[in-house]
């Protein structure tokens, strides 16, 4: 196709695909933690697949991809953070992102989040319809609190508070399922 | 960490994924989490739940019924490639880094929502969700709303033609752009044929007249100055405050105005036979109103007339008055009759909790009754309308001349009614001006469904309620 393409090897092209396909949903969990914003997750996780690919050469097949790739996640979500016109003071520290890197390895090590999946959905089908709709608006149609809040006819401080409400009780939900609250 | 403190931090996490904390309220979950490893973990949990909810939708629902009552407002910007095969993403994935050696994704702004718009060629998408990039949009119907990464919004109002520059700036040829700019994007400014509204953290409009390139601009909350570029003299303008520009001259500073006139009311482009009339509620002596009964609301609008038949006796209620005067034309005159109604959406309730829906179009038959004020009807007053329902009427009072239905999802065009039964009403009325109710018939199948809305006579681009009539040269037809 072009004479950009680095790897020209067909089965190193598979490979890397192979790869990114198996691990990208988990990448992209990692980088919205860190992130917070969906939104920039997706941004973050865009220009990482491309870094990725390029300095694939470099990965030794066999060795752990997930945590190669996350740490060229964690240098884009610094790379971003600087690019984003967004004031430092609306942002947590790059030293404290680190830490929380630090932890997302020994939640992800310890096998911490997959459990908690699988509870977090059984805890959402516990939410009333009318709560599941408002997850629903936010989570599935992106819609913004201004949004939700003039589809459900209620006030945007209502949404946001209900909004809350939901995380907390969905984060007390799992805990509990899993024994750790 | 105790559940009050853990509390407390789930607070500031759902803060800072909404990105609505202050500076202050960063600093101090910057504290909590620096000095805590369980902190870290609470918070990464419950950040890794968010992640998941987003990632994955939320999936795991009861019934495939709530699904299908939610269609996506847009699909994902990018779809997840591990739902795509491999050898569609290695094209694709080839495709990308060939074609761009240095991908830099220039786009800065994002088309959010579109509500009934329909678009002349520009040269950005205008798909929801669609990223844009330096281009121009030209929208002919409804609504658009695009973000710009800088943190400000602009929502255009057609027909509108914008110019999007980068993530600070942008030029409004034509048409009315409502801009609400945040801490971030202060120093937003658009640009206009006459001038350069620069906003300071605010809401406010701008319209620009198609033909004479006028500027006229309108602060709703915070601060805004606009320059006029030949002199480049500034004025600020304040919370209710407009300023209008015209040529090269920067007029003054006019206060309060509610609802500003923004464009020209659009006149329906159709054949004037010599015996055609068009009676409109905006005439003299002319009227249209809305009731509302049942839950208090706070929805409410000057400019539309809003109409909902809401699930059960104290769901929210609304019908709509309307009168229009008829001394101009002589008892029996009327050979043919067409009531139209500009519906336009409201952005209140969902249109997923109500299926097609029917509306019909009462006479008042008493005329005695008509002399209503549109300042004091309530639903407890309102004549021939029975305050026990939302399609209740008191069936004494009023006479049915026909109904329309609006298919559902549908919430913009000309909707109405013709034919013997109004014609026969008009004719027969005795004080030569007559009222007419509408009210929805469909109730919402779930509570917090749509309210359906159209023009009244003080609405700023769309025409009133209208009353096409063709006369027939006799006194009888």
């Amino acid at each position: 196709m072009s004479p950009d393409v680095p790897h020209p090897d067909p089965d190193r092209t598979e490979a890397f695909l192979r790869l990114l396909a198996e691990h990208e949903r988990r990448l992209a969990l990692y980088v919205t933690g860190l992130v917070a914003c969906p939104q920039d997750a997706q941004d973050v996780m865009q220009e990482g697949k491309i870094i990725m690919w390029r300095q694939f050469h470099q990965f030794e097949l066999g060795t752990n991809f997930p945590a190669w790739a996350r740490k060229i996640l964690f240098y884009q979500i610094l790379a971003h953070r600087r690019r984003s016109k967004r004031d430092r003071s609306e942002h947590l520290s790059d030293r404290l992102l680190e830490l929380l890197s630090e932890e997302s390895e020994t939640a992800i090590r310890e096998q911490r989040w997959e459990r908690r999946e699988k509870v977090l959905q059984e805890c959402v089908t516990k939410l009333s319809p009318e709560h599941r709709e408002i997850l629903e608006l936010r989570y599935r149609d992106e819609a913004s609190i201004e949004g939700i809040s003039r589809r459900t006819e209620r006030t945007e401080s209502a949404v946001y508070r209900l909004l809350s409400r939901l995380r907390k009780n969905l984060y007390l939900c799992v805990a509990k399922e899993l024994g750790t609250a | 960490m105790n559940d009050s403190d853990s509390d407390h931090l789930l607070e500031l996490a759902h803060g800072y994924i909404e990105a609505s904390l202050t500076a202050e309220q960063i600093a101090e979950l910057e504290a909590i989490l620096s000095g805590d490893p369980e902190a870290r973990r609470i918070y990464l949990d419950f950040l890794h739940d968010h992640a998941s909810l987003h990632w994955d939708h939320v999936r795991a629902l009861g019934d495939e019924e709530v699904i299908e009552d939610f269609p996506p407002l847009r699909a994902r910007r990018f779809p997840p490639l591990w739902q795509v095969f491999a050898a569609a993403a290695l094209i694709a994935l080839l495709a990308l880094v060939a074609t761009r050696p240095e991908p830099r994704d220039t786009s800065f702004a994002t088309m959010k929502k579109t509500e009934a718009a329909q678009w002349e060629s520009g040269t950005l998408p205008t798909a929801e969700g669609a990223r844009l990039g330096s281009g121009e949009i030209d929208l002919v119907r409804g609504l658009a709303t695009i973000t710009f990464d800088s943190g400000a919004e602009v929502v255009l109002e057609a027909p509108a033609r914008l110019i999007l520059v980068d993530a600070m700036n942008c030029v409004l040829e034509r048409g009315t752009a409502v801009a609400e700019v945040g801490e971030s994007a202060k120093g937003f400014t658009i640009r206009t044929p006459s001038a350069r509204v620069i906003d300071y953290g605010t809401r406010f409009a701008v319209n620009v007249d198609s033909k004479s390139g006028a500027t006229q601009t309108q602060v709703f909350d915070g601060l805004v100055e606009v320059e006029e570029p030949e002199s480049k003299k500034r004025i600020a303008l304040r919370e209710g405050q407009q300023a209008l520009v015209t040529g090269a001259s920067l007029g003054g500073i006019s206060e309060g105005v509610e609802e500003g006139t923004w464009s020209n009311p659009e006149s329906p482009v159709r054949p004037k036979g010599p015996g055609m009339r068009t009676l409109t509620t905006a005439d003299l002596g002319g009227a249209d109103a809305y009731v509302w009964g049942g839950k208090p609301t706070t929805h409410t609008s000057e400019t539309l007339l809003l109409l909902k038949n809401g699930l059960g006796n104290d769901a929210p209620h609304r019908k709509a008055f309307l009168r229009f005067p008829l001394d101009t034309i002589a008892p029996g005159q009327i050979a043919e009759a067409r009531l139209e109604l500009r519906f336009t959406p409201t952005g209140w309730g969902l249109a997923s909790h109500l299926g097609d829906s029917e509306f019909t179009v009462y006479g008042l038959i008493d005329d005695s009754l008509d002399g209503w004020d549109a300042a004091t009807l309530g639903w407890s007053n309102a004549p021939g309308h029975d305050p026990a329902g939302g399609n209740a009427m008191r069936k004494d009072q009023v006479r049915e001349l026909g109904r329309f239905t609006i298919p559902r999802g549908i919430q913009t065009g000309s909707f109405g009614i013709e034919g013997e039964a109004l014609e026969a009403f008009l004719n027969a009325d005795g004080n030569r001006r007559t009222t007419l109710l509408i009210v929805r018939e469909t109730s919402e199948t779930r509570g917090g469904g749509l309210v359906h809305a159209f023009a009244s006579s003080r609405h700023p681009t769309l025409a009133p309620p209208t009353l096409e009539l063709n006369l027939s040269e006799g006194s009888k037809k």
